[in-house]
């Protein structure tokens, strides 16, 4: 019995339709070779920063009590005074304010001052770009002091009843003055015996601040951290933590701003991933006070700039954060237990 | 006229596309003030990574170029390394440019030169994006003039949800931001 | 052969070829677009120093040995660890101690500079032992110095790693007539013969069990009791260790099972109700471990305490109560320990804030004739940084008033007499006293910064030291 020679692929389909398939080949070589280009970059080559702004709600332990609206423009600095007044500064003017943030008294300035400390006595400190102006405490103009020159940029003033500290992150120093204006000492020169390498201050970031003993902190930015100095300008101690999770310091140069809350802990801003933290006197991390959606800047990838222009603690604990964008003092207090969400 | 001396039709095109030919390599060539070119504005850039898939060219005329004045020369540099790095340093697992066109160099503890190979570079603007989250900004892209084909229609330019695209004047081309004077990013 | 098979042969050639020739095209297409070269990037192609970001090295305990031409002085008197030998800062016996002093103080018999720190000397047979920072050669530096004259006999050196934070070294060796023990900065744990300075062990806490430098390096100071050394490393599984003093080898260990961390406190030894343990309060909370044979490291009883640092050790009051302090807001704790059928078991009595009872940041309060004497940390309110002296129910009795203010500095009490170091080295000799602070006198003995370091007092001197330097002082009456 002959057998019928089996059909190949090549007798199953009709000539036509392989025909077609030579000109399906054809035109998807070309289409392939022609449309190298994607409508939309990979994953591999975009940078999202959204999963780094979010925060648990279980790592938030302060919340917003209040909220003091500022009748100021382009508010700058922050201070609270001995007495429990908070003062703010701004566009050609100071602001104080009671416990409450019901202003009770403005004083004129000429400029928007930098930076802002208040002195025991009730005067006042500003920064003006590049020298220090003194205040008495009606707000009247005592003294300007000698600039620090062309690169100063005056960031921060800490003052207590013999010295003021100002931060000049132009010329990565901290000058110590007496009230009369005259320089008692530098601190921020290289001293490799112990092995201190100077202010790394690559943004207009440097702040300095006193804790709950009088001990003098300034910011390290470029270090991501803290470092404690004698007045005289000896590094004591320092602690640094960067990195990108909850627990560090972000970016290039943080944290932004410090203040010191009584039991030690210390309040931090950063810039980049915008947020307000406070860690322990040990250096862990206690909670997240403001969240970036909080500061209303959840992730502004083309503005390196902070929102928060200043923190302070006042006499009640509570933390301020003045927003530079809201206009505002965004009052916080630790949360109690019946805060936190189940 | 003798035929020697008469020009041909032929001839008469010839010479014209010649002439066509050689003025507009001479105008390639000698770009005057109102010779204009495509750039992107990096004060408006969202660093989308369109510069990078849309331009006719593979890879794209635009590319990253750095403003050294800018710079905080950091170790934790937001634009070189990727955000959740373990650790900071050059391995390749912790840097955030994907074609490797972003190198640094130790300078003296703690800071780092940063420079950009514009052979690898594609123009995505990842670490353009770190930067500016992060840093100073001081890592910016920019249309190569010398790369660019300078379409009429720039493709990029239509594809740019930031209109960050614009025609300037070929002899100032490039629109870094810089620390110039009066202009320093504000507390 | 069908037309139709005619037909469908060359159309599957055509296929064929065009399908090998697309192939080839989009071969070279993805090959022409691919990057020529492949570099392998690994970090330190950046030029980074070596070290620069390294991890630590393991360090060699065994270290380096050098002999000075210093003698051990023939004087009697010892301070054998810290607090002295009932761990108590109180010396019971011992020469009488001048009432008063010279008008410029009493006198300074030698001083010696010393890396910057915070480590109390012990003393032995004339000797004093110090563990030192000696930034030059960057190393833990045991020292041991004549009593005498305070030249130096021998140096036991290790190499290691000490960053300044708030100074470098801490801790006050112990020592014994067959052992000195120290721990250095970094949790190293050394034993020397205490006449030569030989090696005996060294154990490095860190790598060996896993322990947490603590934040201002280690503070705790080590306990010899009855031929063992007392750890508490606080790594993941041991809490607290016993170790053959002369040998080196474990004894017994204690579980951490609540992953508690190495405080800047030192373990305490303790009887209550009958039952001698050693007493140690980490971060995390305060425990009880047996001390006796027939349960040696057994847990008997624990406290959970949060305070993030803790500095003081834990005192014991009466009737098993034991007082816990802390800085930084903390205040104090009062834990109850109690005993039933031989099960031990331990509670929080109070919790109070610094402003509102007796509590410390850096050093340990005093017991002393059912009084307790210490001073006051700066958020203690009025009484901030003032000498105070409170009974045991927490009502203050006295305090040395706003004029009289001390700092973080040590105190210790013999024949009768406080005498209480301020940050800026001044030395104040209070007395005794249920009824009031009652002053005797005071001498600037220290010129430099934080003389924190605890004081030793072996026989009628007193050694003391500032964040650079050691001093030693006579007290001897009569002079």
């Amino acid at each position: 019995m002959q057998q019928e020679p089996t059909k190949g692929i090549s007798g199953r389909l009709p000539a036509r339709l392989w025909a077609v398939l030579t000109v399906a080949v054809v035109a998807l070589v070309v289409v392939i070779a022609t449309t190298e280009k994607r409508t939309e970059p990979g994953a591999s080559y975009k940078l999202d920063l959204k999963p780094f702004t979010k925060v648990d709600d279980k790592d938030v332990a302060f919340r917003q009590t209040a909220r003091f609206a500022l009748n100021l423009d382009d508010p700058s600095a922050l201070a609270v005074a001995d007495s429990g007044t908070v003062y703010v500064a701004g566009k050609d003017a100071v602001l104080l304010l009671d416990a409450e943030g019901h202003e009770t008294a403005r004083h004129a300035v000429k400029g928007t001052p930098d930076a802002m400390a208040v002195a025991p006595d009730g005067r006042i400190l500003l920064g003006m770009r590049n020298h220090v102006e003194l205040l008495d405490a009606t707000g009247k103009l005592l003294a300007a002091w000698k600039d620090l020159g062309e690169r100063g940029y005056i960031t921060s003033i800490a003052a207590n009843a013999d010295n003021v500290f100002v931060a000049d992150a132009g010329n990565r120093v901290v000058m110590r003055y007496d009230y009369g204006g005259n320089v008692l000492n530098e601190m921020g020169q290289r001293d490799l015996k112990r092995e201190f390498e100077g202010f790394v201050v690559p943004s207009p970031y440097f702040d300095a601040a006193f804790d709950q003993s009088g001990e003098l902190w300034i910011v390290n930015p470029g270090r991501h951290g803290l470092e404690n100095h004698r007045p005289t300008g000896e590094l004591v101690s320092s602690w640094y933590k960067p990195g990108m999770d909850l627990y560090s310091f972000c970016g290039c140069c943080n944290p932004t701003h410090i203040a010191f809350r009584s039991d030690g802990s210390v309040v931090t801003a950063e810039k980049g991933i915008n947020r307000v933290k406070v860690y322990a006197p040990d250096n862990t991390l206690i909670g997240v006070v403001a969240t970036p959606d909080d500061l209303h800047a959840p992730s502004d990838e083309n503005d390196s700039h902070s929102p928060v222009k200043d923190l302070a603690v006042d006499k009640k604990d509570r933390i301020l954060i003045l927003v530079g964008p809201m206009k505002a003092i965004l009052v916080y207090e630790p949360k109690t237990p019946g805060d936190r969400k189940p | 006229m003798s035929k020697e001396n008469k020009l041909g039709r032929r001839d008469f095109i010839r010479a014209a596309a010649a002439v066509a030919a050689g003025g507009g390599a001479w105008m390639v060539s000698h770009p005057n003030e109102q010779a204009f070119g495509w750039q992107l504005d990096p004060r408006k850039c969202q660093q989308c990574g369109r510069c990078a898939t849309s331009c006719v060219l593979s890879p794209s005329a635009v590319k990253c170029v750095h403003a050294f004045e800018m710079c905080g020369y950091c170790d934790l540099c937001g634009g070189y390394l990727q955000p959740g790095a373990k650790a900071q340093d050059s391995g390749a697992e912790n840097e955030l440019c994907p074609v490797a066109a972003l190198k640094r160099t130790y300078v003296e503890a703690p800071f780092y030169q940063y420079t950009i190979n514009a052979d690898l570079c594609i123009g995505c603007g990842k670490c353009v994006k770190g930067c500016n989250a992060f840093g100073n900004g001081s890592l910016q892209l920019q249309v190569k003039q010398e790369l660019c084909v300078h379409c009429n229609d720039c493709s990029i330019a239509r594809d740019c949800p930031a209109q960050a695209y614009q025609r300037v004047p070929i002899a100032k081309a490039y629109m870094l931001k810089t620390l110039e004077k009066g202009s320093e990013p504000t507390k | 052969m069908s037309s139709k098979k005619e037909k469908t042969i060359p159309a599957v050639a055509a296929f064929a070829v065009t399908a090998v020739l697309a192939g080839v095209a989009l071969w070279t297409w993805f090959v022409h677009d691919a990057e020529p070269g492949m570099n392998v990037r690994l970090p330190g192609a950046d030029g980074t120093p070596a070290g620069e970001k390294g991890k630590s090295k393991k360090v060699d305990l065994k270290g380096r040995f050098e002999r000075f031409d210093g003698v051990a002085a023939e004087r009697p008197g010892a301070w054998t660890r810290f607090r002295g030998a009932d761990c108590d800062n109180v010396r019971k016996d011992g020469p009488p101690l001048a009432d008063a002093w010279p008008k410029d103080g009493p006198p300074v018999l030698w001083k010696v500079d010393l890396g910057e720190g915070h480590a109390g000397p012990a003393v032995m047979a004339g000797r004093v032992y110090l563990i030192d920072y000696d930034e030059a050669t960057k190393s833990d530096a045991i020292r041991c110095f004549s009593l005498a004259d305070g030249k130096e006999i021998w140096r036991h050196s290790y190499s290691v790693t000490v960053k300044r934070n708030h100074g470098m070294s801490r801790t006050v060796p112990t020592v014994t007539d067959k052992c000195l023990v120290t721990i250095g900065p970094r949790c190293h744990v050394v034993c020397l013969d205490p006449v030569s300075g030989a090696f005996r062990w060294g154990i490095d806490l860190q790598r060996d069990y896993g322990t947490k430098e603590p934040l201002w390096y280690t503070g705790q100071c080590p306990l010899i009791d009855e031929g063992k050394v007392i750890l508490a490393p606080c790594g993941p599984d041991v809490l607290m260790m016993a170790v053959d003093a002369e040998a080196g080898t474990p004894i017994w260990r204690t579980p951490n099972k609540r992953a508690w961390n190495m405080s800047h406190a030192s373990i305490m030894p303790m009887t209550i109700a009958g039952k001698k343990m050693y007493v140690y309060c980490a971060v995390g909370g305060v425990a009880g471990v047996s001390a006796e044979a027939a349960d040696a490291g057994t847990l008997l009883w624990e406290v959970p305490w949060n305070a993030k640092v803790v500095a003081p050790s834990p005192v014991l009051l009466d009737d098993g109560k034991i007082l816990l302090c802390a800085g930084y807001g903390e205040g104090s704790v009062m834990v109850q320990v109690q005993v039933d059928n031989g099960a031990f078991s331990a509670k929080t009595l109070y919790k109070r804030g610094p402003k509102d009872g007796i509590t410390s940041e850096q050093q340990t309060p005093i017991v002393f004739d059912r009084l307790l004497y210490g001073i006051m940390p700066k958020d203690a309110g009025a009484l901030r940084s003032q000498f105070v002296c409170y009974n045991f129910n927490g009502d203050l009795v006295w305090s040395s008033g706003q004029s009289n203010r001390f700092g973080l500095g040590p105190y210790l009490l013999a024949d009768g007499k406080f005498y209480v170091l301020n940050d800026e080295g001044a030395l104040a000799m209070i007395k005794v006293s249920r009824d009031g602070f009652v002053p005797l006198a005071t001498a600037q003995i220290l010129h430099g910064q934080d003389s924190w370091g605890p004081m030793a007092l072996a026989g009628d001197r007193l050694l003391l030291r500032d964040s650079t330097q050691m001093v030693c002082v006579s007290l001897a009456a009569g002079k």
